[in-house]
């Protein structure tokens, strides 16, 4: 895993960060402003896209993610990148917003230095909002809502739905009271009964034969004048004819002379034009002229034309006759097919025993062909026909009752229908709601359940982590649980000091209660999938002190087995200097060390004392910087006074002060009681074969040291109350010649501290061949 | 997010204990749950209503 920071807050210049993954913890050690809180805010982010440690401050005008900027860069050239298993995950920014891309297998989640006690001391709302993901079962909270909303709505459909029932039997009371006013309220349904004991089919069935019926009468009365009518027209025809025979024979009497004398006539003009002589009578051959025969064939004419009329006359009453029949025939054979309705409908109505029918008028009876339907049988029907008016009234009046009836039924049924339908629905309604009430109880039931042994799971495992820090300390049961009568309300109580039910921020000291959220927050991320999960505790366990240090550093390292990787940022010094030296296991750790930020360099790694070794000697044999001299000596001697006191675990201050870190006056303490210890300080120098070139004894250079601690306050750092006492080039290169004295007597070539001790009887270098050998391997007793 | 295996488990067992659902359409409801689906409790409802009420559900002769 490697992370890449630049143009990032206090990162300029590029920086990396390697973390090793054989490893589950990195201790990243630091001294106030070295960087450790932009680490973690890059990492927030890369991850989250926020501002990290920003989020929560005041920083001015303008986007907050403006202020991640370093402040001689620009914006384009932030850049952070986090590379997993071959994946790369990078953000940039992109005007205010973060510009993430690519993704690796792990999440974030960073604990820093100021929320460690909110998990802890807010209130169980907020309690509630931090731990609401590891509790919080988003499908069963929707579908509870899906439920509850589908309940209400059926209650709205039951309202709206009972209302109708309502109208609806409103309504047949009402139909009630105007069909029968005299009948008590009680005697409805009976009379419900009794108005629909005819199905609404026969009812149909009784209507269509009254209308039928009344269809032919009606029928029958209406094509009564047409076929009078017609008797009389074949009459009128039949007379006509008659006249116009009679007229035709005397009219063919009277002019049979003249049909033969007009064809002599007509020949004798034929053979008058085939003659040349013209003016002669083809017949007598007297002279005649033109004029006197064209006036006989008039005459002629005239005569057989008046023939001729007539006998037009009697064809065109021979033709109306013809006519009047037909019409008679057509009008005669509808009357018989209406008739032979009406006999079926009558017959039909009869056997229904609904109506006391008069029968049909006799006429009207025993007809087998509409050639029965003679004058003499009109006449007939004629005499009779005011007989059928009782029939014709009652069918009106029956078909008009049972009309009424029809329309009542339709109405009752009607109204009945719907409270059937309604209450049908009803019941299905009220199953809707009794089942959706009952799965919405058990999903809410099981939820809580659920939630609350996660929760006591979480307590259980977050109580024992305290208790391996807090060991023998009277803090028993404590419980994390969901508050029943409050909604997203998260409780924190605990058996202390033999008190039930005791809140722990009421009786816990500040450190407590940090340790206290520390372990809530580790057993918290413990159940979500924790192997992908990488915690950074950004100097979470400041409040710690020395007597604790040890217990939380091993329960660290142990709970890191369960993460993908743990930070732990700290300016603790002591941590480090235990575990430096040897004094806190090293084994599955990765220390980290991060040198001194400036503008210019931002986060840097500690080069170690080597790298100030050889500034030192730079320093030192130029002789003209005796502030640098100074501050370079202190340095130095702090890694190799701190490397001394630690591998001899000589007594340093349990509290290192404010700062939390050893002063050189703190070592100088530490070592300077150990007189027996200073007396048997020596350094073995070896060549290549092993062989002790060498023996620099280290009581009388401490001691030279010591002597002129003073000078590297009083000009190598800002308490310069000592300044202008003294020379202070001289002082300070001597105190540096002092130093590297020292150095050349305990550090190897490559100015390393001797701080392995795999022989068993001294403290040497590292690498394959051993040239310093420093005694005593413990401090004598 | 699925659901925690325990809590599908306990879910199933109630639901089943108390009858409310077809042991078929239980397992729908929490297969659904397990995905992170929305439910159509009205048609899971109504062919429960069905099952259980056939008459009431019956068109009307």
């Amino acid at each position: 895993m490697l992370l890449k920071i630049e143009a990032f807050r206090g990162v300029n210049q590029p920086f990396e960060l390697k973390f090793d993954t054989k490893r589950h913890l990195t201790v990243l050690y630091g001294e106030n402003g070295c960087g450790k809180t932009t680490i973690a805010d890059a990492f927030e982010f890369l991850f989250k896209g926020t501002a990290g440690s920003l989020e929560e401050k005041s920083v001015g005008a303008g986007a907050k993610t403006n202020r991640l900027v370093h402040l001689e860069r620009k914006k384009a050239d932030l850049k952070v990148s986090f590379t997993e298993q071959n994946q790369t995950r990078s953000a940039t920014l992109s005007g205010t917003k973060p510009n993430l891309t690519g993704s690796v297998p792990s999440r974030l989640q960073v604990l820093s230095r100021k929320n460690v006690s909110k998990l802890i001391d807010e209130t169980p709302a907020k309690r509630y909002e931090r731990i609401q993901e590891f509790v919080e079962v988003p499908a069963l909270e929707r579908e509870e809502k899906a439920l509850r909303d589908l309940v209400n709505s059926e209650k709205t459909r039951q309202k709206s739905q009972l209302a109708l029932i309502g109208q609806s039997e409103d309504r047949l009371s009402e139909l009630h009271q105007q069909h029968d006013p005299t009948a008590a309220p009680d005697q409805r349904n009976q009379w419900l009964k009794s108005v629909l004991a005819e199905s609404d089919e026969t009812t149909a069935e009784h209507l269509t034969i009254l209308t039928d019926l009344k269809q032919e009468i009606t029928s029958l009365r209406n094509d009564f004048t047409p076929l009078k009518d017609s008797y009389q027209s074949v009459d009128i025809a039949e007379k006509k004819l008659k006249e116009e025979e009679d007229a035709l024979k005397k009219a063919t009497l009277a002019h049979s002379g003249d049909l033969a004398n007009a064809v002599q006539t007509l020949q004798q003009a034929k053979d008058f034009l085939s003659k040349d002589d013209a003016d002669l009578c083809p017949v007598c051959d007297t002279e005649i002229g033109h004029a006197t025969l064209a006036q006989k064939v008039d005459e002629k004419l005239s005569r057989l034309s008046a023939l001729s009329s007539q006998a037009k006359k009697h064809e065109t009453a021979k033709q109306a006759l013809t006519k009047a029949h037909t019409t008679q025939e057509t009008l005669q054979k509808t009357y018989f097919g209406i008739i032979q309705r009406l006999s079926v409908a009558q017959i039909a109505a009869v056997e229904t025993e609904q109506w006391d029918l008069p029968e049909l008028v006799a006429p009207l009876l025993g007809l087998e062909d509409p050639s029965d339907l003679s004058s003499d049988w009109f006449d007939g029907l004629t005499a009779v026909a005011g007989d059928l008016k009782p029939l014709a009234e009652l069918v009106e009046k029956s078909q008009a009752a049972l009309q009424l009836r029809n329309d009542l039924q339709k109405q009752i049924r009607s109204a009945l229908k719907l409270v059937k339908d309604n209450t049908r629905e009803g019941k299905a309604i009220d199953f809707t709601i009794q089942r959706a009430e009952a799965i919405g109880a058990i999903l809410r039931a099981r939820r809580i359940a659920y939630a609350n042994t996660t929760l006591n799971s979480i307590a259980e495992d977050f109580a024992k982590l305290y208790s391996t820090l807090h060991p023998q300390e009277d803090l028993e049961k404590i419980r994390l649980f969901l508050d029943p009568k409050q909604k997203s309300s998260a409780n924190l109580s605990g058996h202390l000091f033999g008190k039930e039910d005791a809140s722990p921020v009421a009786y816990l000291s500040e450190s407590h209660l940090d340790t206290l959220a520390l372990c809530l927050f580790i057993a918290l991320q413990k159940r979500n999938e924790p192997e992908k999960t990488i915690l950074y505790l950004d100097d979470a366990i400041a409040s710690v002190d020395e007597a604790h240090m040890e217990r939380l550093y091993h329960l660290l390292l142990d709970q890191a087995q369960h993460f993908r990787h743990v930070i732990i940022s700290s300016h603790y010094q002591p941590l480090r200097f235990k575990f430096r030296w040897g004094l806190l296991t090293n084994s599955g750790v990765d220390f980290v060390e991060l040198g001194q930020w400036s503008l210019e360099k931002g986060i840097t790694h500690s080069k170690g004392p080597n790298s100030e070794i050889k500034l030192l000697r730079k320093y030192v044999d130029a002789a003209d910087d005796a502030s640098t001299i100074a501050a370079k000596s202190g340095l130095v001697l702090e890694r190799i006074l701190d490397f001394l006191t630690g591998i001899y675990q000589c007594r340093l201050p349990r509290n290192p002060g404010s700062e939390q870190r050893w002063t050189l006056g703190h070592y100088h303490s530490g070592l300077k009681g150990e007189k027996k210890l200073l007396g048997s300080l020596r350094c073995d120098h070896l060549d290549d074969e092993g062989t002790v070139i060498k023996t620099a004894e280290l009581s009388p250079l401490l001691e030279d040291i010591f002597n002129r601690l003073e000078v590297r306050n009083a000009v190598g750092c800002h308490f310069k109350e000592l300044a202008g006492h003294f020379d202070e080039t001289t002082e300070a290169t001597a105190l540096g010649n002092a130093t590297l004295a020292l150095v050349e007597a305990l550090c190897d070539e490559q100015d390393t501290l001797p701080d392995r001790k795999k022989d068993g009887c001294s403290w040497h270098n590292r690498g394959n061949k051993v040239t310093r050998r420093l005694y005593p391997l413990l401090k004598p007793e | 997010m699925s659901l925690p295996s325990e809590l599908k488990e306990k879910l199933s067992e109630q639901l089943l204990k108390e009858k409310l659902l077809a042991p078929e359409s239980i397992d729908k409801v929490v297969s659904q749950l397990d995905q992170n689906k929305p439910i159509n409790w009205n048609l899971v409802l109504n062919q429960q209503l069905k099952s259980e009420l056939p008459d009431i559900d019956a068109p009307e002769n």
